[in-house]
């Protein structure tokens, strides 16, 4: 509806040439500017948007079936496991951390996801004042891998703790790093499927000043290497 | 600085961690786009997208779904942190993959109302007729903020070209940018703009 007069440029054949090859948004361009207007969204919306997106999801349910559906992880891992936080404290406390090779399926049923323990392990502390304590083990579920943070840790005020992936160089320096994200004392961290967990080998969390700066702080308080289970 | 850490009392030993030095102070040797933040599932990516595209993308869900355009535009935001790994950051900006993605969802919404008993005796609407609205109401605003992306220069000529209907010769006049010059800001803008519109082409699930 909006086509201009071919006859402009009939005799150039470069516009016929682009004319073909990008005829449709060509047509659309001349058709302006969108007018769309922005909306300002509500008050409420981000925490919403945030509610659906925390926590890693698996999908629990016949891995056969069509129609298993998504759970939280937090669910579904209590469901199996009855009280994670409770396992977690004990390990800690023993501050010597065994790991456990095991798929931790408590289901005889063969529907449910196993959760393979892949590797665990407290993070150093690296103020010697500090008395908190970070441990991490590192699952794989059903090829998705995932981090298990315990930590008693919460964010002070004006400020996050983010959590990290590290790649060390080999004078042990920083290569490169992965965000896995803010965290708020213990939860279950994502890691995307990209992740090469060989080189990204060191967990960090770092103090995060609200600046509004996405890199390192270069403020660590916790890091370390998982043990292989 | 350079800072070796050392076990704290109690972990020594016993821990099975290994216990690397590390350089404290340090600077991430290249800046991430927000698009590789995103993609790497840095949340604070997607607090930013938010803020910064949200308004965009709530406008656009309610020219295409009406008043619940914040819950559409919510499940787009949802959709695409999940699919994060679809996207692909070579090859277009985020905000082409939300709106991409606020299209289909509000696509999925209208089908959804319509397939409910309609009450009041409405006529129901055709569902074709209105994937196709949607589709140009999209693509014309990814076009859009996909061209207020090109450089300066680009932008220019391509919008002389487009929104003022000028020929090549014209811009190059207007411009004193020798011809060749303006053909190839229009073939390379074009390009561009093509990849954006693929990138909100492709489906986050």
């Amino acid at each position: 509806m909006n086509s201009r007069p071919d006859n402009r440029d009939a005799n150039d054949p470069e516009m016929a040439e682009l004319e073909a090859e990008f005829g449709s948004i060509m047509r659309t361009l001349r058709e302006g500017p969108h007018d769309i207007e922005p909306v300002a969204a509500s008050a409420g919306l981000w925490a919403k948007i945030e509610h659906d997106i925390s926590g890693p999801h698996v999908v629990v349910g016949d891995e056969e079936s069509s129609d298993a559906t998504v759970v939280s992880l937090d669910s579904a891992r209590e469901r199996r496991w009855g009280k994670p936080a409770a396992i977690l404290t004990a390990v800690a406390a023993a501050v010597l951390l065994v790991a456990v090779p095991v798929g931790l399926s408590l289901g005889s049923d063969g529907a449910d996801v196993d959760d393979v323990l892949l590797a665990s392990g407290d993070l150093d502390v690296l103020d010697a004042a500090d008395d908190q304590s970070a441990v991490v083990e590192l699952y794989d579920t059903d090829g998705n891998l995932w981090l298990d943070l315990d930590t008693s840790r919460a964010a002070g005020d004006g400020e996050f703790l983010e959590l990290w992936l590290i790649e060390p160089d080999a004078n042990g320096e920083v290569a490169d790093l992965i965000s896995l994200g803010f965290i708020d004392g213990s939860g279950a961290y994502d890691i995307p499927d990209d992740v090469d967990l060989e080189r990204f080998s060191v967990v960090d969390i770092s103090v995060e000043p609200d600046d509004g700066n996405p890199e390192h702080s270069g403020d660590s308080i916790h890091r370390g290497i998982p043990n292989s289970a | 600085m350079t800072m070796t850490v050392t076990s704290p009392k109690g972990l020594a030993l016993e821990t099975p961690w290994r216990i690397p030095s590390w350089t404290v102070g340090y600077i991430r040797p290249v800046p991430a786009t927000l698009e590789e933040r995103f993609v790497a599932g840095d949340e604070l990516a997607l607090r930013e997208a938010f803020d910064e595209y949200g308004p965009l993308i709530i406008g656009l869900c309610r020219r295409l779904v009406g008043r619940d355009a914040e819950d559409v535009a919510q499940q787009a935001f949802v959709a695409a942190w999940n699919g994060r790994s679809r996207f692909d950051t070579g090859k277009g900006s985020l905000k082409s993959w939300l709106a991409g993605i606020a299209r289909f969802k509000s696509i999925d919404h209208l089908r959804a109302i319509n397939r409910r008993p309609q009450s009041t005796g409405a006529e129901p609407q055709d569902l074709g007729e209105m994937q196709a609205d949607a589709s140009r109401v999209t693509d014309r605003m990814v076009l859009t903020e996909a061209l207020a992306r090109l450089s300066d220069e680009r932008r220019v000529v391509v919008e002389l070209a487009f929104y003022g209907d000028m020929t090549h010769s014209e811009i190059s006049d207007k411009l004193s940018m020798p011809l060749g010059t303006v053909k190839s800001h229009v073939r390379r803008g074009l390009e561009t703009l093509r990849a954006e519109l693929e990138v909100s082409h492709e489906q986050s699930s």
